[in-house]
């Protein structure tokens, strides 16, 4: 006696057992599975069926050496290993057409250290003045003709130099100040001249 | 845009860094120095020293302190006794810089020395001597 329900069904339950049906056709099978037993055993056949094989297939690939299986694959996906100026070539290629912005970036900034950098190194190696090992006074003058003053001018062993301003007065004549010691290492200066 | 910007600003800070190059960096300091009994600024006592060879002075201060960046333009330092100190850069030879100093009424040129100072009597201020100090910046 010929079964509509199960004729209707029938096509269904292998994708059912495979888990290729809808969320709504599978609750259609599944009320259906409830009501017809013969549907049911024959799911239940289909599973035992695929449990079998499942296992033969666990069987035979337990034998097989996997040992180097991943390079052996990519070794086919992979192609042949392009010429180096073709492959440098590719390189830029794609490196101007997906990273032109950071490219262009890159070079802005190269230029800008190089820009920094030189003019730095010239003023690294710029002279700063101070190559002298002691202060030298090379002229003194006195550019007020009316004040009666005269420089004297004192150059340290320690390399410093004293200019003095003193009474004409009391210079050269041997006058000194009360507080003024002994004069070490002082030499009057001309005036207005060169020393 | 943000490339245009970094050049300029490239090219601004090496114009500026060039034209620090013909400068030469002088700090000059204002002293007034007193025969009188007084505090001796410790940063002082080797200038007190050095002058201790003619005149015993026994109170030193700072008046002030600045650094100059001496160029051919004049740079002024400004006395308490309303006159003033002038510096011009004459020249750099073999690394070694001439400075004019013109402190009235006595104009001096001298070329400096590492660590070295210059010591220029630079007129009475309230009965004291002032002086102007010249040396390499610390």
């Amino acid at each position: 006696m010929k079964n509509p329900a199960r004729e209707k069904f029938e096509p269904l339950l292998s994708p059912y057992v495979d888990g290729e049906l809808t969320p709504e056709e599978r609750q259609q099978v599944e009320r259906h599975l409830d009501n017809n037993p013969e549907s049911a055993a024959q799911v239940a056949d289909f599973r035992a069926a695929d449990a079998l094989m499942r296992h033969a297939l666990e069987m035979q690939s337990d034998d097989v050496d996997w040992k180097g299986f991943t390079d052996e694959v990519m070794g086919k996906l992979t192609p042949d290993k392009l010429p180096f100026f073709d492959r440098l070539a590719l390189s830029l290629r794609e490196m101007f057409t997906w990273q032109r912005g950071t490219l262009v970036a890159g070079f802005a900034g190269a230029a800008a250290a190089v820009a920094i950098a030189i003019p730095l190194t010239m003023k690294l190696a710029t002279p700063d003045g101070y190559g002298g090992s002691r202060v030298r006074v090379q002229t003194v003058s006195v550019t007020d003709t009316e004040a009666k003053v005269k420089p004297v001018v004192m150059e340290t062993e320690g390399g410093d130099a004293v200019i003095w301003v003193v009474d004409e007065k009391k210079r050269p004549d041997g006058g000194r100040h009360a507080d003024e010691e002994e004069e070490l290492n002082v030499a009057p200066a001309k005036k207005q001249g060169e020393l | 845009m943000l490339t245009r910007l970094v050049m300029t600003g490239a090219v601004l800070l090496a114009q500026v860094v060039l034209a620090d190059a013909n400068k030469v960096p002088v700090q000059a300091d204002v002293v007034l120095a007193s025969r009188k009994p007084g505090p001796v600024d410790p940063s002082l006592v080797s200038m007190q020293s050095t002058l201790g060879a003619r005149v015993k002075y026994l109170s030193l201060k700072k008046v002030s302190t600045q650094r100059l960046e001496l160029s051919t333009a004049p740079s002024k330092v400004a006395l308490p006794n309303a006159k003033s100190a002038e510096l011009t850069l004459v020249g750099i030879k073999d690394n070694v810089a001439q400075v004019k100093v013109k402190v009235p009424p006595v104009d001096t040129t001298y070329s400096l020395g590492k660590d070295k100072s210059l010591f220029v009597q630079a007129g009475a201020h309230e009965g004291d001597d002032l002086w102007v100090v010249l040396s390499q910046p610390k």
